[in-house]
């Protein structure tokens, strides 16, 4: 009996990212942040372009972790509700982030620490910390999508590890690999849900 | 047990003493998404459970006559949501009867 109970919760929460939308919006973010990346490690240290680079990296990382929630609940205002329904979701603390956080950041710390002056280092920890993100969230919620993208950010980040690319223009290509991949994904996703789901009739009458 | 029940074997109180009100299907089945958000709409419980807007309607009036889900009208622009929320009696009631199930199931679980 507890068991059901537990995957009908599950489902409930699974129902977030079910639409592919929280993907397609965070891939895009990630993407943006991928450019940004590769633009601050290949320009000219210290030039102008290069300053303005530097200083859009926070700003676009706080400003699209919020550009993000924004993105999505207009998406689902418009696309989700009237199709399947609506959640008010309780914020949720995972009781294992202590335990998942330590692990992430002994992992970076090791690959940091490698003493390979060879291997892109940059880009096994980012590879390593989307891996970490997306995994434990697949695995909290039960999709199987987000835990095949976090394990392929794995490998990207490992195979831009042996390439003759910078640090940071490593890391750069295995977020916006990551995030390009979670935009194929998101999108595909979104667009076989509407298929599944049509506006009721009621809805398409205006 | 009501007074309407058949006489039940006294040794086997915890089975009597399961809540039937939430034991039904479809209500422990609302009960159980209500539990773990904070609130969910009538479309969501709906397409969750596969039950038609009728059925539905009326197992969760019975929750809320039995005062364990408040029942919100509500609108999202023009569009009208009805929202579903556990009351703290609903939490409570819900969380005995999760003890009440692994009682009577022990280590045949």
């Amino acid at each position: 009996m507890s068991n059901s109970i537990q995957d009908i919760q599950k489902q409930t929460y699974r129902y977030y990212y079910q639409d592919g939308l929280v993907e397609l919006a965070v891939g895009i973010l990630f993407l943006v942040i991928g450019l940004d990346t590769y633009l601050i490690s290949s320009l000219s240290p210290g030039s102008p372009a290069a300053i303005a680079a530097w200083i859009a990296l926070p700003l676009l990382t706080v400003g699209g972790i919020y550009g993000v929630g924004r993105f999505v609940k207009n998406l689902k205002e418009r696309h989700v509700h009237r199709r399947t329904g609506y959640i008010e979701y309780v914020p949720k603390r995972n009781p294992y982030r202590w335990v998942i956080s330590g692990i992430g950041l002994a992992l970076i710390l090791a690959v940091i620490l490698l003493p390979y002056d060879w291997l892109q280092k940059g880009s096994v920890a980012g590879g390593t910390l989307l891996f970490i993100i997306l995994t434990s969230i697949g695995i909290q919620v039960d999709l199987k999508r987000l835990i095949l993208v976090g394990s392929l950010s794995l490998i990207i980040g490992a195979g831009f590890a042996f390439s003759s690319l910078s640090d940071n223009a490593s890391l750069a290509a295995t977020i916006a690999a990551a995030g390009l991949i979670l935009v194929l994904t998101g999108s595909f996703s979104f667009r076989k849900y509407l298929n599944e789901n049509p506006l009721p009739e009621e809805d398409l009458h205006g | 047990m009501a007074k309407s029940d058949p006489p039940f074997n006294e040794d086997w109180a915890d089975l009597a003493a399961v809540d039937k009100l939430i034991h039904e299907p479809a209500r422990l089945a609302a009960l159980a998404i209500l539990d773990a958000v904070e609130s969910a709409d009538f479309l969501y419980l709906q397409q969750a459970t596969k039950l038609t807007k009728g059925n539905l309607s009326v197992h969760l009036q019975k929750l809320e006559e039995a005062g364990l889900i408040e029942i919100q009208k509500t609108f999202q622009g023009k569009y009208p949501r009805t929202l579903c929320k556990l009351t703290l009696k609903g939490k409570e009631d819900f969380g005995k009867y999760k003890e009440q199930m692994q009682s009577v199931l022990g280590s045949a679980a």
